[in-house]
């Protein structure tokens, strides 16, 4: 069953990849710039489900287990009150982390004016070495920490009693997952001219982490705090598809370079 | 009637899009549900009240889709309002219906009418094409392409037959793409829950390229809001990039939110009983 959906994650990723150096190349030959733009962009969205998705599972994952806890250690019965508050406290907690990321990475944009593309470029590379990471590929310690945000909460940083601050753990985890898509979106966004639909992108896209989420906790709690007994078992295929989303980001973010350079 | 001229001098949210078809369907859609309910409770049966709230909240997204002031501002001012009023119909009311739908609820109409479709030949290849991904996966894209070509959305624009068509294909292909997703009936073709991600995915890729179109396309691609005096002082330009970031945005919510439950669902039930409480 692993070897099957890897086989499939490895096809999945090996996909993207092409098509992604294909749609570059043919904006490269044409070059229109009014395209080049589009292409670059349509690249950078249509793999952002890819990027989204396995951090959005991780999230939950996260916060079920955080519910399971406030269960196990009666820090409160679990029931809906509590899984909708700790589910509100975890998400508000990202987006606090989130606010400052966006105003810092858009100055770094900025700063860096028509140099700016180099974040892309810089953002390739890490995706990759992120998702070699979280495959095993690459086994540093120093690395070990990207195979899924568990260190969270073993090293209590995402704990039970405190979902806000770890909300900003878990924000922290997916700034550096998620940080080079972040970096081509600005970029991306800033070639337009229009700064502050750069920034707007980076604040949607926390928004746009967070709402599925907080939905079913705040409209079904029940469901999710039963959900938490058994969410653990999927916590290593999501780490595989992360890793494998990471790669193919990866090289995305080449001809994305290499378009708006 | 020009719709453009119509409403455009009207300063924004002070018309209200009354129309007497679209509030006797929506009565009806809630009746027929109320009815259901009863029919179940009468007989025994457990009814799901939350997915009794995702009608209803199906059906005001509908309302306000389409008989709030919402209506007259994207007709007649802003490309960003029309594109909410699409993707709450896509995105929004057509999944939230379909979760409102579940097999027990659903038995008084489905048990006289299904065995008598299958039996039949054009009836049973009718279901047979409805519960095939790629022919929902199809039916969306094309429609959702074909109204925002530029010359095609000016003739919604400017005559209402073709406006009320745009808008009730649009429901309908937003419905047709969320069913083998959320698949309320015991369909003939189930995906498993990998499947049903990559098909999430798939449209995605399709909605990133025609709002990545919109964001960054130098020109304004729809003239008809050129034209129309700016709102609040954003340009047709800055109009035209928040309505793609507007559609991207809600549809990856929407897709997120169902890939969720796809992926949390799946471990609670027995492959085989999966799909239909997928969210």
């Amino acid at each position: 069953m692993d070897a099957l959906a890897d086989r499939r994650v490895g096809l999945g990723a090996a996909g993207a990849l092409a098509a992604a150096f294909v749609t570059g190349g043919v904006a490269l030959a044409t070059g229109s710039s009014q395209w080049t733009m589009v292409l670059a962009g349509a690249l950078l969205l249509g793999s952002g489900f890819a990027v989204m998705a396995p951090c959005q599972l991780q999230m939950s994952a996260m916060l079920t287990h955080v519910v399971r806890n406030m269960a196990a250690r009666n820090v409160s019965a679990s029931g809906a009150p509590s899984v909708a508050r700790a589910a509100g406290l975890f998400s508000l907690g990202y987006l606090v982390f989130y606010a400052p990321v966006a105003i810092l990475l858009g100055g770094l944009a900025l700063l860096l004016g028509p140099y700016a593309w180099m974040l892309c470029l810089i953002g390739g590379v890490m995706a990759m070495v992120l998702g070699l990471a979280a495959l095993g590929a690459l086994p540093r310690s120093w690395l070990s920490r990207c195979r899924g945000p568990l260190y969270l909460l073993r090293s209590g940083r995402a704990s039970c009693r405190r979902p806000f601050a770890a909300g900003i753990a878990f924000g922290q985890y997916c700034a550096t997952c998620c940080g080079p898509y972040l970096y081509a979106l600005l970029v991306v966004a800033g070639a337009t001219g229009a700064f502050w639909l750069g920034a707007g992108l980076v604040a949607l896209y926390s928004l746009t982490m967070v709402v599925p989420f907080l939905l079913p906790a705040l409209l079904a709690p029940g469901r999710y705090a039963v959900l938490g007994e058994r969410v653990q078992t999927l916590a290593p295929q999501v780490n595989r598809a992360t890793g494998a989303a990471l790669i193919a980001m990866g090289a995305v973010l080449f001809p994305v370079t290499a378009l708006i350079a | 009637m020009d719709l453009l001229l119509a409403h455009g001098a009207m300063p924004p949210g002070a018309a209200w899009h009354l129309e007497a078809p679209v509030q006797m369907g929506l009565a009806c859609a809630a009746a027929g549900y109320l009815f259901l309910v009863l029919r179940l409770r009468s007989r025994g049966g457990a009814v799901k009240r939350g997915r009794a709230w995702a009608w209803g909240l199906g059906l005001a997204s509908v309302l306000v889709a389409l008989q709030t002031p919402l209506s007259a501002v994207a007709e007649g001012r802003s490309l960003a309002a029309h594109m909410l009023q699409h993707v709450l119909l896509m995105s929004v009311a057509a999944p939230l219906l379909l979760v409102g739908l579940y097999p027990r609820l659903l038995v008084p109409v489905t048990r006289p009418l299904l065995p008598a479709m299958l039996n039949r030949r054009f009836p049973s290849a009718l279901l047979r094409m409805l519960s095939e991904p790629a022919f929902t996966f199809g039916v969306w894209l094309l429609v959702l392409y074909l109204w925002h070509v530029p010359a095609v959305y000016g003739l919604a624009l400017h005559s209402e037959p073709w406006h009320i068509a745009e808008h009730l294909s649009l429901m309908i292909a937003g419905t047709l793409f969320w069913l083998p997703v959320i698949d309320p009936l015991v369909s003939l073709k189930r995906m498993p829950p990998v499947r049903r991600i990559l098909y999430l995915g798939g449209g995605q890729v399709a909605t990133a390229v025609l709002a990545a179109v919109l964001v960054w396309w130098p020109d304004v691609l729809y003239i008809h809001y050129e034209r129309a005096n700016e709102m609040w002082g954003i340009s047709p330009q800055a109009d035209q990039q928040v309505a793609g970031a507007l559609m991207m945005v809600i549809d990856m919510i929407a897709a997120l939110w169902a890939t969720t439950w796809i992926a949390l669902g799946s471990l609670g039930r027995a492959p085989s009983a999966q799909p239909q409480a997928a969210l």
